[in-house]
């Protein structure tokens, strides 16, 4: 019986073309989007470094200057010592496109294209970013060779010595993004179940089958069918798109089954946690869900650095933040603490959803229908 | 003759509202018994709580002689359901959507194509089986419905409403239906607020109102235990309301009402009520034409009964 249920959900759901078109063809849309846009920015990249004035405070931070002077030996800027004085007369001679007073305070040139002030912004976010990751490892590990991780060319390369592009994190966020949009999946097959949702529901609940035991065989079964959806994108966005997912295959894999897991249990929740119709429900699971990607950085990677740097617990139960920096620690990282830790996030997000919708469908028989 | 289902002081309520009031409900093996009642009066609620789909405050629900539980497994084998709502899944095919819901309740393979093709005959889809839901019409939506419910080869087949917005061709396709699986052995709740589809197939019948059961018994029985006998309608260019007051003199008539060139008299049990008619309008030189006569409806009995007539 639980085969035979677990083949027919399966069957129902993988013929669901709308359900198939939100988890897999918005997402490479969107994909192809980024790639566009982003290839733009390579482009121009390419042709021309930017010249950046740096204060000889900040300079004085060694880490930091060791990070800038490794991007200008890319060729990504050109490094100018300067104070505030002199950057104003080289912003009016424009001569630089951005004064980097602090870390945390960068002047944009008023004449400074809109790209080039992305370009300066996403490489100061890639250095606060991998601060971060070094604090957090500091905490986990105070022993730790310092001078091993504060390496920039370790930092930023991996051991094949392939640069990991800052841009591949917006990816990881589509991925993460399309990893929760499983809760699609998991509202439609709560429809199969609830008598007070569906006539399908009234038959399968009317039905001599173990109404638990048909639930598992069917969640299991739209879990498969998540697993299978986001690999493809993540295969389409990493073989067709060419966009760098480092080679830690079997860590891939933990986030993918993971995110989609947590994806399948957010949506059954939201289908039975109310009385709302099934578009509203909808509505909640699209609206959280882009909110979780706004926040885990989606149109800025500067977001999250933001919600980190002030409020850190926010995204520690932000599925698709985790699920993005599980896949840029993998990519920089090895696997180590960071990413276990927003593993163990996701699993503790998971086991809320699925213990909330346990809590909601406990009762045996309903109120009303 | 054995009961299949025993409903006992069955009470529910939704907050203030009484739902199903004190009902009593008996259901013969082998006999079809017709829930008759208007939109509102419980018929749904009173199947969803035989089901045990619904809760409710008080009362006891026997079904093959054992309380009907959301756990009784082997109870739930025996019984097939056809909900007023259609619910089968777009994605699948006729075939496979009878064949999804038959697999709930018959694992062996080769068994199920047997009774989905079975089904398939009986409501007549057989040149629809790889059509997708979306690609028929009502009735035969309405047909892949039934089909879904009763492919199983249930004891017991409660249908509610199951000709609600059919055409014509389908509402027979499906009486015949119901009736060849009451003959096969089915024994068949069978709601409606069609009193002619009752009347055409029922052998028991319980009619329902706000609540409460407000007569039962077969068709026969109800429209003997009410006041009104027959009716008598003929046509007439012109009737005076002097004859028409001489029509209503007659001891045996209730109610007699002419408008738009057609009269109808009503009459209680009594002998010659035709031949008295005929010979009122005779005696005024009436011409009339196309007499007819008929016995009470369902719709009678439920007129006496509520004051109301069962379409309001």
């Amino acid at each position: 019986m639980f085969r035979s249920v677990y083949k027919n959900t399966f069957k129902i759901l993988i013929r669901d073309k709308i359900t198939l078109f939100w988890t897999i063809m918005f997402v490479v849309l969107l994909a192809i989007m980024f790639k566009m846009t982003f290839s733009t920015l390579d482009e121009i990249d390419k042709f021309e470094t930017l010249p950046i004035a740096a204060s000889k405070e900040v300079l004085q931070d060694e880490y930091f200057k060791l990070y800038l002077e490794t991007i200008e030996k890319e060729k990504y800027i050109k490094l100018i010592m300067s104070d505030d004085n002199n950057a104003n007369e080289l912003f009016e001679k424009k001569k630089i496109a951005a004064y980097i007073k602090d870390e945390e305070n960068i002047v944009v040139g008023k004449s400074t294209s809109r790209i080039k002030e992305t370009i300066v912004k996403s490489l100061m976010d890639g250095y606060i970013q991998n601060k971060s990751l070094v604090m957090n490892i500091l905490i986990e590990n105070p022993n730790v060779n310092l001078d091993e991780i504060l390496k920039f060319n370790t930092f930023i390369k991996d051991e094949s010595q392939k640069s990991i592009n800052i841009v591949s994190t917006y990816f990881y966020t589509l991925i993460g993004m399309q990893a929760i949009y499983s809760y699609l999946w998991g509202l439609k097959v709560m429809y199969m179940y609830e008598a007070n949702l569906s006539t399908q529901g009234k038959r399968n609940t009317i039905s001599p089958i173990n109404k638990k035991k048909s639930i598992l065989a069917s969640i299991i079964a739209v879990w498969t069918i998540s697993i299978i959806t986001s690999l493809f994108c993540l295969g389409f966005i990493s073989f067709i798109l060419s966009v760098d997912i480092g080679n830690k295959l079997f860590g891939i894999l933990l986030i993918i089954l993971l995110g989609t897991f947590t994806g399948v249990s957010f949506g059954s929740f939201i289908a039975v946690s109310n009385k709302q119709n099934i578009e509203f429900k909808n509505g909640i699971g699209v609206g959280i869900t882009m909110m979780w990607s706004f926040f885990a950085g989606m149109m800025s990677s500067y977001i999250k650095i933001l919600i980190e740097r002030y409020i850190p617990v926010f995204n520690k139960f932000n599925p698709v933040a985790l699920i993005t920096d599980g896949l840029y620690s993998l990519a920089i990282n090895n696997a180590g603490i960071r990413f276990y830790e927003n593993m163990i996030y996701l699993i503790i997000i998971s086991v809320i959803f699925v213990f909330g919708t346990m809590f909601f469908v406990r009762g045996k028989k309903y109120e009303s229908l | 003759m054995e009961n299949l289902i025993e409903v006992r002081g069955l009470v529910k309520k939704y907050k203030e509202l009484i739902a199903i009031n004190n009902v009593d409900l008996d259901v013969k093996k082998g006999k079809i018994l017709g829930l008759l009642g208007p939109n509102g009066s419980g018929k749904t609620t009173l199947i969803n709580c035989i089901l045990s789909l619904l809760d409710f405050n008080k009362g006891s629900i026997k079904i093959c002689g054992e309380e009907m539980t959301p756990e009784s497994y082997h109870i739930k084998e025996k019984i097939g359901v056809v909900f007023q709502d259609v619910g089968v899944f777009e994605e699948l095919t006729v075939y496979e959507n009878i064949d999804y819901f038959c697999s709930l309740y018959i694992n062996d393979k080769e068994k199920r194509k047997k009774y989905v093709n079975g089904a398939i005959d009986l409501v007549g889809l057989n040149d629809f089986k790889k059509f997708v839901p979306k690609k028929l019409s009502g009735g035969l939506l309405r047909r892949l419905n039934i089909a879904c419910g009763i492919a199983h080869k249930p004891e017991i087949i409660i249908l509610d409403e199951p000709t609600v917005a059919v055409d014509p061709q389908s509402r027979n396709n499906i009486l015949e239906g119901i009736k060849k699986l009451n003959k096969e052995g089915a024994t068949i709740i069978y709601t409606s607020h069609y009193m002619e589809e009752i009347d055409l197939i029922c052998d028991d019948i319980v009619i329902l109102d706000k609540g409460k059961v407000i007569a039962k018994g077969t068709s026969e029985e109800l429209k003997n235990s009410i006041e009104v006998n027959e009716k008598i309608k003929f046509d007439t260019k012109k009737l005076s309301q002097a004859v028409l007051k001489e029509i209503k003199e007659d001891k045996n008539v209730i109610e007699a009402l002419y408008k738009d060139g057609s009269c109808e008299v009503i009459y209680k049990k009594g002998n010659n009520n035709l031949l008295n008619l005929i010979k009122t309008l005779n005696k005024h030189n009436i011409e009339y034409e196309a007499i007819h006569l008929s016995m009470p409806t369902l719709n009678d009995v439920f007129l006496e009964l509520t004051g109301k007539d069962l379409r309001d």
